[in-house]
């Protein structure tokens, strides 16, 4: 199961302008491609979101620029553009119990690949549950 | 008018009332409270070489710091069966100051505010408004048994609920009113924006304000706006509470009740007694209190003295309104706080560091006090859930153990400005 856990960086933004510029310049500057970006606030902060194949690199550059970074596992999954395949999706894990953290898209030309964020203790069931359910999972090099 | 007969004593009258007031407390603590034993001891002074008021100088000051090295209890000169009242103000260390006050403590305190109330025409005929915070704090009890024993009517509403606090004054005719500076400019504007006359719709006609400090300019816009006279009202709870010093209507100076609480001014840094009219530091000794007498306390509040007779006929000392700390102490909203404290209480919260900026500011006519809070790294995480927990824990402890409201800005760790290495840790926008 450990192949379908997706990496994810997760940055820490204040709530100031140009914060968010200052990542996405150093990430740039690095040559390092985002794949998907979810920004998640409060009235106070923010958690950026991020996919990138440069994981680690990415998380270095940061760190190294003064910036919280942590990386995250998450679960990633295939849908066909139809009505009610996302929903499918959500059904198979409330079934399971699985609460669904949040959730966000990458785009790709004709599916859409959803990036889900459950509990930790729970990826392993959730990923198992979605495989049962017939739905296609996708591993880090399918980004 | 005055309350009692000592305001008005002649020069040499109230000094040698001080001076045996003075001696009594001097033999009493030396022999009742180990703390001064030891000190009066180790500065080779007996209360017996005390023989005039100058002489005070030779004895070791009290600071702060003392009271809590003798919590809670320690420095009480009285068994705790005569102790009638305990007030408390947060400590630095978690352990708050204790305060306790006998019986005849209590008449003093009384007496003193009561003069204060007196300053500004009190009757048994006035109402008053004490929209001062009840509790623990010494300020709205102290000015609640005051009203109480001149038979003034009191509204006890405390701090807060602006918009009570306004239909309480208007229904129930208040003629006089306590409370910060601040909160009566607040209060003025509320009312405003809630479509009240003040000048109408009230029967305000003076007002005991202190707690923090307040410039001439915003004496006069109180006075200006809720067409009251201005009576600031000094005190600290160490001493007795607020009725140390007031302001009678011929002068924003405030008269000092000196024949409880003998004053001196010090310079802050060598410690030497300065001359009156001089700035320094206030210092006080309490020449009549029984439950916690204290010697040459360092009140850390910057004043000036003076002896010139006022025109309200007593001749009590005078001091100006306090202009500044020797210390960092802050004022929000009337309550005294210590960076040292803040610090205490982050120490105990998990998750940040103690990297942190607390920034006062006005928002409108009140305080509001910022802390900005370095994150840990450690507690990085990926939900932002956990991370406005973290920030509620600390505005929840924060109000706990000091009792102020505080906003919490979780920012990213090395992210607050450092001076030589060192992070800025006040930024006063207030003035």
């Amino acid at each position: 199961m450990d192949s379908y856990k997706l990496e994810q960086l997760t940055v820490f933004v204040e709530n100031r302008t140009g914060e968010l510029l200052a990542i996405t310049s150093i990430l740039e500057k690095e040559g390092i491609s985002i794949t998907s970006i979810m920004l998640a606030d409060s009235s106070e902060f923010g958690l950026l979101r991020l996919l990138t194949p440069e994981i680690s690199r990415a998380k270095e550059v940061l760190l190294g620029n003064g910036f919280m970074a942590q990386t995250t596992q998450v679960l990633g999954v295939r849908i066909e553009n139809h009505i009610g395949s996302f929903s499918r999706v959500v059904r198979i894990l409330g079934w399971a119990n699985i609460d669904i953290r949040y959730t966000y898209t990458v785009n790709e030309k004709n599916d859409g690949i959803f990036i889900f964020k459950v509990d930790d203790n729970l990826l392993e069931k959730g990923a198992k549950a979605l495989l049962d359910g017939g739905v296609s999972l996708i591993k880090h090099e399918d980004l | 008018m005055v309350l009692c007969p000592e305001e008005t004593l002649g020069k040499e009258d109230l000094r040698s009332l001080q001076l045996v007031r003075l001696k009594e407390t001097l033999e009493r603590v030396y022999h009742l409270v180990p703390f001064y034993k030891k000190s009066f001891d180790e500065a080779n002074i007996h209360p017996e070489n005390i023989k005039s008021l100058e002489d005070l100088e030779k004895l070791p000051f009290t600071k702060k710091q003392d009271l809590r090295d003798h919590y809670p209890y320690g420095l009480f000169a009285v068994p705790m069966d005569q102790i009638v009242r305990i007030h408390s103000s947060s400590g630095t260390t978690g352990k708050p100051t204790v305060v306790g006050y006998t019986a005849h403590d209590m008449d003093i305190w009384t007496e003193v505010v009561g003069r204060i109330f007196r300053m500004g025409g009190l009757t048994s005929r006035d109402i008053l408004q004490n929209s001062t915070g009840y509790g623990l704090f010494t300020g709205g009890l102290g000015f609640h048994s005051a009203a109480e024993r001149m038979k003034i009517a009191v509204i006890p509403s405390s701090t807060g609920f602006t918009s009570r606090q306004l239909l309480l004054l208007k229904d129930f005719g208040a003629t006089a009113i306590t409370g910060t500076p601040s909160f009566a400019l607040h209060l003025a504007e509320v009312a405003k924006a809630e479509g009240y006359d003040i000048k109408k719709d009230f029967k305000l006609r003076t007002g005991f304000f202190g707690a923090e400090p307040a410039s001439s300019g915003l004496k006069e816009e109180i006075s200006r706006v809720w067409g009251i006279d201005y009576h600031e009202v000094y005190g600290l709870s160490e001493i007795i509470g607020p009725g140390v010093a007031g302001s009678c209507k011929h002068s924003d100076w405030l008269h000092i009740s000196e024949d409880h609480f003998y004053p001196e001014i010090i310079d802050p840094l060598t410690c030497k007694t300065l001359p009156e009219g001089e700035k320094g530091e206030l210092v006080i000794t309490t020449i009549t209190k029984h439950g916690l007498p204290i010697i040459r306390y360092r009140t850390g509040d910057i004043t000036r003295l003076t002896r010139i007779p006022c025109k309200c006929g007593r001749t009590l000392a005078r001091i100006e309104s306090i202009s500044g700390r020797s210390d960092d102490m802050l004022v929000i909203n009337g309550v005294n706080v210590f960076p040292s404290q803040i610090e205490h209480v982050l120490s105990s919260i998990g998750g940040i560091t103690l990297n942190y900026q607390i920034i006062a500011k006005k928002k409108g006519h009140l305080d509001k006090l910022e802390v900005d809070v370095e994150l840990d790294e450690s507690l990085m995480c990926d939900d932002v859930g956990v991370l406005e927990k973290l920030k509620k824990e600390c505005e929840r402890s924060l109000l706990n153990n000091l009792y102020i409201n505080v906003a919490i800005h979780l920012v990213a760790p090395k992210s607050i400005a450092r001076s030589e290495g060192k992070a800025v840790r006040v930024i006063d926008q207030r003035r």
